[in-house]
């Protein structure tokens, strides 16, 4: 039994300790050529990256919207509240005209993941786009 | 035993209580404590598996992932505490079974099952909350002083 325990301990101690060498993801940059142009979310992806916390940014835009998910580190999850609030000023700063969302939710990162990925390979037309950012917007509220 | 009770014991009943401490098997705090942080910590990761399941899978985020993750929770533990696993990870584990939500689905599965005999009405439906009505009644009234703590802080603190 004894043994089993110290297993257990081992394992969970070397397990948190690889969690925190994840390095930081790579985000998509569209650029201007596709259904709709995505300049505004690779600079807002580009801003929000830079801060400490975020590891990953997924985001999109359509029309003067620009919608970003992000993923925070496992402490920094703490204070997702003060997050999102630096990442929505950064952008806003930038673009004080578009409409800004910020959310730190697992299923709009997926849900914009997916989005990007079909806007990239030109998979998605005009009006299932607009079908699309009406359904993330709902995830957004929560 | 309390101080006032030993005080009335005469000396030979003294003399076999400390005898009896003595031999006493001492409790396991630190590995009970071990044991539930396991096994409880065990039952929270399942619990976030099945949220992360419903955000992938289904249309929900991650708040609204809540709601569902909960039901399967108590849907399982009492499927598990028909079949009479349940209680046997409960000896094991303690506090580690009791504290999550599959432990408030245990206490009023077993409540149920064990006084069925006595009726549906009296029985089943008189006891079913024996044990998990104390929790209802603490919770609440524990959620009732804190959100009037919060009430203070935030409309005369000003935080």
């Amino acid at each position: 039994m004894k043994k089993l325990f110290a297993f257990f301990l081992i394992i969970s101690f070397l397990t948190g300790c690889n969690m925190m060498g994840q390095g930081e993801v790579k985000p998509l940059y569209i650029g201007s050529n596709k259904v709709e142009d995505q300049t505004k979310a690779d600079e807002a992806k580009q801003i929000v990256l830079s801060m400490d916390e975020v590891t990953a940014v997924r985001g999109a835009t359509f029309d003067e919207d620009i919608y970003v998910a992000v993923k925070v580190k496992q402490f920094d999850r703490f204070f997702l509240d003060e997050i999102r609030k630096e990442a929505y000023d950064k952008i806003k700063k930038r673009y004080p005209d578009a409409k800004v969302h910020v959310s730190t939710d697992k299923k709009v990162l997926l849900e914009l993941e997916k989005l990007e990925i079909q806007i990239n390979n030109n998979k998605i037309k005009r009006k299932e786009f607009e079908k699309q950012w009406k359904r993330i917007e709902d995830f957004m509220k929560g | 035993m309390s101080d006032q009770k030993k005080k009335n014991l005469t000396p030979v009943q003294q003399e076999y209580q400390t005898l009896a401490k003595k031999r006493e098997i001492k409790r396991p705090v630190l590995k009970n404590c071990l044991k539930a942080f396991l096994v409880g910590g065990f039952i929270c990761f399942l619990g976030q598996f099945v949220q992360t399941f419903y955000v992938h899978f289904f249309e929900f985020n991650e708040r609204t992932a809540g709601n569902p993750t909960v039901a399967t929770m108590i849907f399982v533990a009492v499927l598990l505490t028909g079949f009479g696993v349940y209680d046997r990870l409960g000896q094991f584990a303690g506090a580690g079974t009791a504290v999550p939500v599959t432990g408030f689905a245990n206490s009023i599965a077993s409540a149920a099952i064990e006084h069925r005999s006595e009726g549906y009405v009296l029985g089943v439906g008189g006891n079913m909350f024996k044990l998990a009505g104390s929790v209802i009644v603490f919770g609440t009234f524990a959620a009732f002083v804190i959100a009037i703590i919060k009430t203070i802080l935030v409309g005369w603190g000003g935080l």
